[in-house]
């Protein structure tokens, strides 16, 4: 047990070293100067090569790409990510403070999405009409379809402006959530539940289930008792991929919302090529999903009886 | 009570479940008769390709040049879906726009479940070493934000729909591949393959008779649920700044540049925004009739 | 209004039978807002407007696109952060908008050697920063010294380098007079002493200036002497800023006596424009500016007074890259300027608060001529005569080639402002029925400014604006010297490049009024007509939406907003 956690721990490490490195080498793929970005577009030409010089000298851009990596990578080791290239603030403290905004509308908007997308799958397989199955079916593909930014205009027009029950922008409380929440949530929600359907669908369908229906069970005993246990492992893994849908949704929740967010940040982070912001982003974001998958491999054997006997006799296969 | 023979059919232990001849042909056309939403799923679908290989067919209206006295004409018998800004006829743009969108769509999804797949089987099924490394490469992928590698990938290659679709095609090649491994473990630890390989069955053989067909579901599912994320991708990159070049009309992209007027002009968004909707849907139902097609 | 929600549920109910739910819950919604869109109107900006007297007190809900990456009001390069370091600092001296003039501020009085090369500014007496410290010729040599050459061990970048070229140092003979001299002519220092625009040279404290660019994002120690100060800065979201207690130094000409009206303003950042319209629709916001044109009139319908000022400096120029083929051509480039329809552009993409440009100034800068008559007019058939002459011939898809070469153009503008890509598709769609091919890369800022480094040798044309309320401006864009707007070389064919640097460079020769309009005359000529190295659009506008009680917003002559005189008719 031990040696399979130290194994997950790395992994974790690697992850987070490897996205840190990606992430510059993408960086300096991207065929921009951010010195250029510094200045007003329409005086570009203008602006002299000494002010240039200075420029690139203050943010370290001038030295070789090497060293840069280096020091960043030095720094980062210490939890020091170096000051944002637009702000000049320190990028710890940026993302710090951003980060319970987006953690706060992320949880709600996954808790709601894994309701809604239980929600859907345990009616499309409990079930006995045809016509409700498919509807039900129908519906989360019918969540990714309409897009994020569409829906939330909308439901702005309708509950903020027409009806006046909720907050049109900013962060003012449970109330201002209600919406960014179910915008957010309906499109993470399509995949889980889709997935959900699915393998329900199959676990019903399997030959422990067909015993159990021998046995006398109800249907309903069938779905919460057997399917559901057996079914929620995928919905796990799903779940740490829904992650990144949260952030890329999140940019632009927050964006339609006018709320303060890590997505909003990143996403002006990006557009500026302000190097260090970015990488301070990823590295939390990496740090985060390998967490979650931590959490989630560490789960996984305890739900799965198949995978706990793998597990015992010592094979790796579940890494 | 009558309960639907596919859902307490025992597991397809045979492997051999292909319908084909054409007896069975017949009978899925008698099938198809009886499923009003799925005949109109395929009409949607059909047209949709219509549009995209004959645009001309469809509408007279030019998609590029407006009339500039019908500015925001709302939707009409003459202007179907209303007009834009510049007076172009939004019905002419969306039909126009079928093919940049469709084919995005395409190589998107392409790139994503053709890859992803491979890489998901290949890992899931070797095992060990090879597991390890390719899943870790994977995980690497999956932990940098898609948004930011789209963008990067955007931004290197240039401004326009296909190397928007490349962007999220390769950003989606992760997830795909996380989900075939897992799948793959699954059915390889299934009772029946088990058995299969206690039948004598080589690897290849087990490999391509019971493991792939039975993993791909899931996987399919999620393609489905691609078309509709790649041509949304683009309309989030349109959103965010992001798009093809103009005047070229793209589904995503009117969806997009629309919003601005909605409060005034609804119609230059939601009109396409409700065809997108309803293509997608009209996807997933074809894909999940097709899927319990070959359950059978 | 609930029960037209209602209403239009139960409308919606049997279609949502037919279609899939996603698409019902969207036809629901719109059915929902297209019920909304007719039933609003007489909302909370129909209110009554207050007797005209100025009422004190209140809160100014004002919302924006934009927002301040750093409270620092020195560096900036967006609206947002021009707007709120106006109202946070003061300036050595105020334009006025309507007549270009130059007026007292923070100086007194102040004058200038012939070469134009010492401008030696007399400070008011009374300033104080809101920290308490004084306002004096120090201060303004301090300010002046990190404006231009930043500071890097603060991490503070030289914002002021391109605003004051040549600048050598500032001399405090006394405690109320500041020297600053320059290198070489500098006329349009004068003007520059009182720009409001992007990194703007607005008076900080010297306990700020010796702040680091990471301190100085802690709003409560950016310190000016302006009519408000920082109450709280949280980045993309919103700024607040309190009344400054005991200001008393408005610019004379705008007749304000004492501190600003308004006790607070609150400006939030809302990227979406529908956002930003309902929101004021709602009584959310009080004001907003970066209002949609097709919002306009909607919002003038329910009530909302729409106020406005086209941004003084270039219009939304077109810059052909004299270098590059085929816009090397001249005869193209004419073909340009002459070959869109001005009137559809008008029709179908500007609102009454925007115009068609008429000359590569705006008509609010001294020194603008009228080119409306001339060069800068529809004329098709000429324009396909002036190509068909130079051996531009119709191609079998319409596009017209020479040498085997096809009549491409490939544009590069940027996506900031909404009227651009309608219009440059407008124009699109015109010239390609004279035969030219005009290819549109329209991008958020920093793909633009990462694409104009290689505009040289990538682009034709290059599409943007720039902001300066002074004629000189011609000379920082296009001198070869300088911005160099139309890349202008040697193999500039039929340019003679020594002439536009001169034509151009007499700008910063002279203060003469009489003087200057003849040179901004000359330059224009050159630029339009005798070279044509640039095709004007349209000239952009801050359109400010507000509801009837609000009073009082000043644009100034940047088109930046000033809030000292501004008011709440209610109070609150």
């Amino acid at each position: 047990m031990l040696r399979y956690l130290a194994l997950k721990v790395g992994r974790a490490l690697f992850v987070v070293w490897a996205a840190f490195t990606l992430t510059f080498v993408l960086l300096f793929v991207l065929p921009a100067n951010p010195v250029d970005l510094l200045f007003d577009p329409a005086e570009l030409n203008t602006v002299t090569s000494e002010v240039r010089e200075q420029a690139a000298e203050s943010y370290g851009f001038n030295k070789p790409v090497l060293l840069q990596y280096l020091g960043r990578l030095g720094h980062a080791l210490t939890g020091d990510f170096g000051n944002s290239v637009q702000s000049g603030r320190s990028v710890t403290a940026t993302i710090l403070d951003v980060l319970p905004s987006t953690f706060v509308l992320a949880s709600g908007a996954l808790l709601l999405a894994l309701l809604i997308a239980f929600a859907i799958a345990l009616i499309a397989t409990s079930t006995r009409r045809a016509w409700v199955r498919n509807l039900v079916e129908a519906l989360p593909s019918g969540a990714v379809s309409v897009p994020v930014f569409l829906s939330g205009i909308l439901m702005l027009q309708v509950f903020s402006f027409q009806l006046g029950w909720f907050p049109a922008f900013g962060d003012r409380g449970a109330k201002s959530l209600v919406l960014p929440v179910i915008t957010l949530a309906i499109p993470v929600s399509g995949p889980i539940a889709q997935l959900l359907v699915r393998s329900f669908a199959t676990e019903f369908r399997s030959g422990y289930v067909t015993t159990s229906w021998a046995k006398g069970a109800t249907r309903g005993v069938i779905v919460v008792r057997d399917v559901f246990r057996n079914a929620s492992l995928p919905a796990l893994t799903i779940a740490g991929i829904t992650f990144g849908n949260l952030i890329a949704g999140s940019v632009i929740t927050e964006t339609v919302f006018a709320r303060q967010g890590i997505g909003r940040m990143t996403q002006a982070a990006i557009n500026t090529l302000d190097v260090p912001l970015v990488q301070g982003v990823v590295v939390l974001a990496a740090a985060s999903f390998a967490v979650i998958n931590l959490i989630v491999d560490l789960i996984y054997p305890l739900l799965d009886p198949r995978l706990r006997a793998t597990l015992t006799v010592g094979s790796p296969r579940a890494a | 009570m009558t309960v639907e023979p596919d859902t307490l059919a025992a597991p397809a232990l045979s492997g051999s479940a292909r319908p084909g001849s054409g007896r069975a042909s017949l009978r899925r056309l008698g099938e198809l008769a009886q499923q009003p939403v799925l005949v109109a799923s395929w009409i949607t679908v059909l047209v949709v390709i219509g549009w995209a290989v004959a645009p001309r067919l469809f509408t007279s209206y030019s998609p590029y040049n407006g009339d500039s006295a019908a500015s925001f004409a709302p939707p009409s018998a003459e202007h179907w879906f209303g007009t834009d800004r510049l007076g172009r006829d939004l019905f002419a743009r969306t039909v126009y726009g079928a093919h940049t969108t469709l084919t995005a769509t395409l190589l998107a999804v392409l790139i994503a479940f053709g890859i992803g797949t491979v890489v998901g089987l290949i890992a899931g099924f070797s095992g060990g070493i090879v597991d390890i490394a390719v899943m870790r490469l994977v995980d690497v992928f999956l932990a940098i934000p898609s948004l930011l590698l789209a963008m990067v990938v955007v931004s290197v290659l240039g401004y326009s729909t296909q190397n928007i679709a490349l962007a999220v095609g390769i950003s989606s090649i992760a997830s795909f591949a996380r989900v075939m491994r897992a799948e793959v473990l699954t059915v390889v630890n299934q009772d029946y393959v088990k058995a299969a390989y206690g039948l004598g069955g080589g690897r290849p053989a087990v490999l391509l008779r019971h493991v792939v067909p039975n993993s791909l579901n899931s996987v399919i599912a999620l393609a489905a649920l691609e078309v509709g994320t790649a041509v949304l991708a683009v309309a989030s990159l349109g959103f965010l700044g992001y798009g093809a070049p103009p005047p070229q009309p793209e589904w995503g992209l009117l969806v997009a540049e629309g919003r601005d007027y909605v409060a005034t002009h609804p119609w230059p968004s939601i009109m396409p925004g409700l065809l997108l909707a309803l293509v997608v849907v009209a996807t997933h139902r074809i894909s999940t009739s097709y899927r319990k097609e070959h359950r059978r | 209004m609930v029960s037209d929600l209602r209403s239009s549920i139960e409308r919606a109910a049997p279609r949502r039978k037919k279609w899939p739910w996603g698409a019902g819950i969207v036809a629901v919604l719109l059915i929902a807002v297209s019920g909304f869109a007719l039933t609003r109107g007489g909302g909370p900006g129909a209110q009554a407007a207050g007797d005209g007297k100025p009422v004190h007190g209140g809160t100014l809900q004002f919302a924006l696109i934009d927002y301040q990456r750093s409270p620092d009001p020195q560096w900036g390069t967006n609206y947002a952060e021009s707007l709120i370091g106006n109202n946070i600092t003061d300036k050595l001296t105020w334009q006025d908008p309507d007549t270009g003039e130059i007026t007292p501020w923070l100086a007194k009085s102040w004058e200038y050697n012939k070469d134009l090369t010492e401008f030696t500014f007399h400070l008011r007496t009374d300033v104080t920063f809101s920290d308490g410290t004084p306002f004096d010729s120090a201060v303004v040599k301090a300010n002046f010294d990190q404006y231009v050459h930043g500071d890097q061990k603060l991490g503070i970048l030289p914002n002021g380098a391109t605003l004051l070229p040549g600048y050598i140092e500032t001399r405090t003979p006394d405690k109320h007079t500041a020297i600053i001299r320059f290198k070489k002519p500098l006329a349009s220092f004068l003007q520059a002493s009182s720009f409001t625009a992007n990194a703007q040279p607005g008076f900080l404290s010297l306990s700020t200036l010796k702040l680091s660019a990471e301190q100085r994002t802690d709003p409560k120690k950016v310190i000016g002497t302006g009519p408000f100060v920082y109450q709280s800065w949280k980045a993309q979201v919103s700024t607040v800023l309190v009344k400054r207690k005991g200001y008393n130094w408005s610019p004379p000409a705008l007749k304000h006596q004492g501190e600003a009206y308004l006790n607070k303003i609150v400006f939030s950042t809302i990227p979406e424009a529908s956002v930003r319209t309902g929101s004021l629709g709602s009584g959310a916001i009080d004001a907003t500016l970066d209002v949609g044109t097709t919002d306009e009139k909607s919002l003038a319908d329910q009530g909302f007074e729409i106020i406005h000022r086209a941004v003084s400096g270039t219009s939304i120029f077109f810059n052909f890259n004299s270098r590059l083929f085929p816009t090397n051509d001249i005869a193209v480039r004419k073909a340009i300027q002459l070959g869109w329809n001005r009137e559809a552009l008008k029709k179908t993409v500007l609102t009454g608060s925007y115009s068609v440009a008429t000359s590569v100034l705006g008509p609010s800068v001294s020194g603008y001529a009228d080119y409306s008559g001339s060069v800068l007019t529809y004329d098709p058939k000429k324009a396909e005569q002036l190509l068909e002459k130079a051996g531009w011939k119709r191609g079998p898809d319409g596009i017209r080639v020479k040498d085997g070469k096809k009549l491409v153009v490939k544009l590069l503008g940027i996506n900031n402002l909404v009227v651009n890509k309608p219009a440059y598709e407008s124009i699109q769609q015109d010239l390609k029925k004279i035969g030219i091919d005009l290819q549109l890369t329209v991008v958020p800022i920093p793909d633009y400014s990462a694409n104009v480094a290689k505009a040289k040798t990538d682009w034709n044309i290059t599409a943007a604006n720039r902001s300066r309320n002074d004629p000189a401006v011609l000379n920082l864009q296009y001198s070869p010297l300088l911005g160099n707007g139309s890349y202008l070389g040697e193999d500039s064919t039929g340019v003679d490049v020594d002439e536009v640097t001169k034509t151009l460079g007499r700008l910063e020769l002279t203060l003469d009024p009489v003087e200057r309009k003849q040179y901004a005359k000359a330059a224009q000529d050159l630029l339009l007509d005798k070279y044509a190295l640039v095709n004007p659009v349209y000239n952009p506008s801050q359109v400010i939406a507000q509801a009837k009680y609000v009073h009082g917003i000043i644009f100034d002559a940047q088109s930046r907003n000033h809030f000292v005189n501004a008011w709440k008719g209610n109070g609150k």
